[in-house]
């Protein structure tokens, strides 16, 4: 024990190294002698000032370690990614999945009232569907004759065409009336119509008042 | 469920079945009137865009009907007759046959004229015929009001009072008219037929038969000319058919009028020229042109 001295011991409790026996020992030296006092101030100055610049040359070197990572930095691979949509993935990428605005359910109602409201026009057009009549009178596209109709021949192939586009195909004469048009009565057929008219307006009328009515309003007609 | 759907039903079909006989009982009233009653007015007369107004009148004398209907819009348009004047409307319908084509719907109460008079529509099933609307005389079932309505829902002929004076025959009056309707029919009828000389229709429009043709007016048709001529109708319209030989050669012209509700059709067919004449669409009428067919020689 003989060949270890004072100084090292107080070197040893300022590093933090000394047993607990020897810190309480040089504590209890420490109160009494004055010498050992000053040596512990030294050591203490001393390794102050070795941790001060300690710290110096960490502050140095931190500019240069930034710069070492930049450089780093530069001189990296760039990263590869396999996209096999690209256009997909950005999407994806940018937009939020969307939200469902309506519930399934009420996409199944607006499905149903939609095929209801087919069915139902269906059924109307069905029901409305114009008898063969009505068809031949709207395929003959002759504009209703307010009082006569303009001239023309009879035209087979225009009635062929017509005739196509009805439901039921009908018969010759009434092919022949889709073709032709109706030409102004000369004054002999003109003669002969007011007869007819004159007779029918008499005997074929279902009602007394206004057959006359209509024989009075015939004549200011033409 | 099943029961309470049966007497809804059956409450529909019966409110229905009620209201086509109440259109029928109005309809033979209606007849009824136009026969019986002595009346006068004026009328006015639409036929598209033209209009007429015009005066009419019945009176009734010793059994005898005269009726007057002239023209207020100028000129000697009249039309007078003083005999007891055949139609169809003399001739007694058949209802059933009716109800197949037309349904008929009893409306509401109008005024017309300063007379509160009953709607009643004649509503077609099909469109081989024009809806008729009535509106007659709640008192007497004189029509104050009268549309024809195509299949387009265009009104294409109506007439309607301005004024009337609807008044009762005398009593004598009116026990010779009844007097005379029951001894003696007041024409010889020629019983409806399908087929006329060398004529006849393979299928009749639904809804129309073969109406009856005053013996009379038979010969005078075919007075100077052989003109063949028969009726069809289905009980509310008809359609008049004039048959008659083409002896020189002409161009084959077709030729349409139409006044109102009245259409005319004149076409050739087997060397004959043929004229119909109604108050149905024009679409009707080549039906029938188009099923007439002749057993004769060309």
């Amino acid at each position: 024990m003989s060949h270890i001295t004072k100084e090292e011991y107080l070197s040893a409790f300022v590093d933090g190294e000394a047993g607990s026996f020897e810190q309480h020992r040089i504590c209890d030296q420490l109160l009494t002698d004055e010498a050992m006092r000053e040596k512990l101030s030294s050591f203490a100055l001393i390794g102050e000032a070795v941790r001060n610049r300690s710290q110096d040359e960490a502050s140095v070197a931190n500019a240069s370690f930034l710069s070492g990572i930049q450089d780093a930095i530069a001189n990296e691979q760039p990263l590869t990614v396999v996209v096999d949509e690209p256009e997909i993935l950005e999407k994806n990428a940018i937009l939020p999945k969307k939200k469902r605005l309506l519930p399934k359910q009420t996409l199944g109602y607006a499905v149903a009232a939609s095929v209801a409201a087919v069915a139902a026009i269906s059924f109307q057009n069905y029901i409305n569907t114009p008898n063969q009549g009505e068809q031949f009178a709207k395929a003959s596209a002759i504009k209703p004759v307010e009082k006569v109709v303009s001239t023309s021949s009879i035209l087979p192939a225009v009635a062929q065409t017509t005739n196509s586009k009805a439901t039921k195909k009908p018969n010759s004469d009434e092919s022949y009336f889709i073709a032709a048009s109706f030409k102004a009565p000369d004054i002999k057929t003109r003669d002969m119509i007011d007869k007819y008219v004159a007779h029918h307006l008499q005997y074929a009328s279902t009602s007394t008042l206004m057959p006359r009515v209509r024989a009075v309003s015939y004549k200011t007609d033409f | 469920m099943f029961k309470q759907t049966g007497i809804i039903l059956l409450a529909v079909c019966s409110t229905q079945v009620f209201a086509g006989e109440k259109g029928i009982n109005l309809l033979v009233k209606m007849n009824d009137a136009l026969h019986r009653l002595n009346y006068s007015g004026t009328i006015v007369h639409i036929k598209g865009n033209n209009v007429n107004t015009l005066h009419v009148s019945q009176e009734l004398q010793n059994g005898v009907a005269t009726e007057t209907v002239r023209s207020l819009n100028g000129g000697d348009k009249t039309v007078s007759s003083q005999t007891q004047a055949f139609s169809l409307a003399s001739v007694p319908r058949s209802v059933e046959s009716m109800k197949l084509v037309y349904s008929l719907d009893v409306g509401a109460m109008k005024k017309v004229a300063m007379r509160d008079c009953q709607v009643l529509i004649a509503r077609p099933k099909d469109k081989m015929r024009y809806l008729q609307k009535y509106c007659l005389d709640k008192q007497t079932g004189l029509p104050l009001d009268y549309s024809l309505i195509d299949n387009n829902r265009k009104t294409i002929e109506r007439f309607t009072f301005t004024d009337v004076n609807i008044t009762l025959p005398s009593a004598d009056s009116d026990k010779q008219i009844v007097s005379a309707g029951a001894t003696e029919p007041p024409q010889t009828l020629i019983e409806g037929h399908h087929h006329v000389g060398n004529w006849t229709i393979s299928q009749l429009p639904k809804g129309f038969s073969f109406g009856k043709v005053p013996l009379s007016q038979e010969s005078e048709v075919k007075k100077g000319t052989d003109t063949e001529h028969f009726m069809l109708t289905d009980g509310l319209s008809s359609v008049s058919v004039f048959i008659s030989p083409i002896t020189t050669a002409q161009p084959k012209v077709n030729s349409a009028i139409k006044s109102g509700a009245l259409n005319v059709l004149t076409s050739q067919k087997n060397n004959h020229r043929i004229t119909l004449v109604g108050e149905v669409p024009r679409a009707t009428m080549q039906k029938i042109f188009a099923n007439l067919v002749y057993s004769g020689k060309n």
